[in-house]
């Protein structure tokens, strides 16, 4: 119930809507939170078709403290991404890339070892990020590089010390994006992006198994339960970039996603269980930028719908 | 103060994003200015290794730094022919929509928005709407709603005077 509160809190204008499950329902466009992209006029989810081969320039530079090597960082961080049990990731490690630059070169490099002038040049007021390429024509993602920036601090200890960033847990939420996932909307998830006073952590939740497993899925997975539906408004009309949340009993949020211009939703992979469905405007919740802007790419004459309340039925 | 400048010396950590107050902003921020975009193009760096995208917005009134009619913003990301290179996170802009950014200055003629997309407000009638702010779904792990710091939708004119009574 204080979820809803929560709800009821964040949501800005009196327009009312209700959230329906409908049993039988077209397949959505929109799945958990991956990347999209336009091939041909269709919307197709950006992913790896080959198993994914990953190199690191284990360079240790000054802003990266810690006993525990960079390397077993990096390794402990794609680890995290292999153990998921419902998805079929396949990782390979390359050879070590010593003195390789980010760039389109066919070698998804995992790197610190920047100078501040490089850094510089890509124009990103950021600690870390992950440059993803992907075929137009296809959707396949070609190529990943995830890169941290000198300028900023990071740990390789297990309990990360002030001021600075545990270096795997980083990466782990930066593999999320090499293997085709976006932010999500749910706080506790490794792919959620912002960090307001408290560390990472190097464990993935819920949200994040699934998501990885919609893109990758084990017949096990496959196997697993959907919830789909559709978010109307009190006149009927399909809501456009609502965020619905699956709530387990426990009342934490388990999994996300975004409704398609018709407002229809589709979350798959859950266990067998009781859930609560929540649907959330973009507006204050969620950035923008990371959903409402690449939403209108792929749908430009559609309007996202961030100004409602939601109350059950 | 110590902390203040301690938190203006870190980056925002970005896929990873801190959250940048507006006070942040506006102190890391060499350039602040309300304009309109002009143009978005993209094309591939001297080696062909990556592609970036450059924004050219039309001043319309400068709010922070030397007054300027144009600004040009270049990031990383963006298409070229069949190829797509996007980061997370990184602000889109769209020919024609009016803006209020906040700058750091990249080199002699590129800025860059400060905090990735928390550093864009998009200017609709006379809001600016913000791009990243909090969640209110629980933290599992600490059981804290993160709040947002400033609301996701502002009057222009009241954001505006809230960051001249900063730089003040």
């Amino acid at each position: 119930m204080k979820l809803w509160n929560w709800n009821l809190r964040t949501s800005i204008s009196i327009g009312m809507m209700v959230v329906s499950i409908a049993s039988v329902v077209a397949t959505p466009l929109l799945g958990y939170v991956p990347r999209r992209t336009v091939v041909s006029g269709q919307v197709v989810i950006a992913k790896w078709v080959q198993p994914m081969t990953w190199r690191m320039n284990p360079t240790r530079t000054p802003n990266i403290t810690g006993t525990p090597s960079v390397e077993s960082a990096f390794r402990g961080a794609f680890q995290t991404w292999s153990a998921v049990s419902t998805a079929t990731i396949a990782f390979a490690e390359g050879p070590i890339a010593v003195g390789t630059k980010p760039g389109l070169d066919h070698i998804n490099l995992i790197t610190a070892d920047l100078t501040a002038a490089e850094w510089a040049a890509y124009g990103v007021d950021a600690i870390s990020f992950t440059n993803v390429t992907t075929s137009v024509t296809t959707g396949e993602i070609l190529e990943a590089d995830m890169m941290f920036n000198p300028a900023a601090g990071f740990s390789t200890e297990a309990t990360t010390p002030p001021n600075v960033s545990d270096l795997q847990a980083v990466a782990t939420h930066e593999i999320g994006h090499m293997l085709g996932l976006d932010h999500t909307p749910l706080a506790s998830a490794i792919m959620f992006p912002l960090v307001v006073g408290r560390s990472f952590s190097r464990t993935l939740t819920s949200d994040d198994m699934i998501g990885v497993s919609t893109l990758y899925p084990t017949a096990a997975f496959t196997a697993r339960g959907s919830i789909e539906g559709t978010v109307r408004s009190m006149s009927n009309v399909g809501v456009f970039g609502a965020i619905v949340v699956v709530v387990g009993q426990n009342g934490q949020p388990f999994a996300t996603t975004v409704t398609d211009p018709d407002g229809r939703y589709s979350i798959t992979g859950l266990p067998a269980g009781t859930y609560t469905l929540l649907a959330e405007p973009m507006d204050g919740p969620f950035a923008e930028n990371d959903l409402v802007a690449p939403l209108l790419t792929l749908y430009p004459s559609k309007t996202v719908n961030t100004n409602f309340t939601t109350r059950f039925r | 103060m110590a902390l203040v400048a301690a938190l203006l010396a870190t980056p925002a950590v970005a896929t990873t994003v801190a959250k940048l107050s507006l006070e942040q902003l506006v102190q890391r921020a060499d350039l602040i200015v309300q304009g309109q975009v002009q143009s978005v193009y993209s094309q591939w760096d001297d080696e062909r290794r990556l592609v970036f995208t450059y924004i050219s917005i039309h001043v319309d009134e400068p709010l922070k730094g030397e007054p300027r009619q144009t600004v040009l913003i270049r990031q990383i990301g963006g298409r070229v022919g069949a190829i797509q290179m996007s980061v997370a996170g990184v602000p889109q802009f769209n020919r024609g929509e009016r803006a209020l950014v906040f700058l750091k200055r990249q080199d002699a003629t590129t800025f860059q928005v400060v905090g990735m997309n928390q550093g864009l407000y998009e200017i609709v009638e006379d809001s600016a709407v913000a791009n990243v702010f909090g969640m209110d779904l629980i933290d599992k792990k600490t059981g804290e709603i993160t709040k947002p710091l400033v609301p996701a939708r502002a009057p222009l004119e009241q954001l505006k005077n809230k960051i001249r009574e900063l730089l003040r």
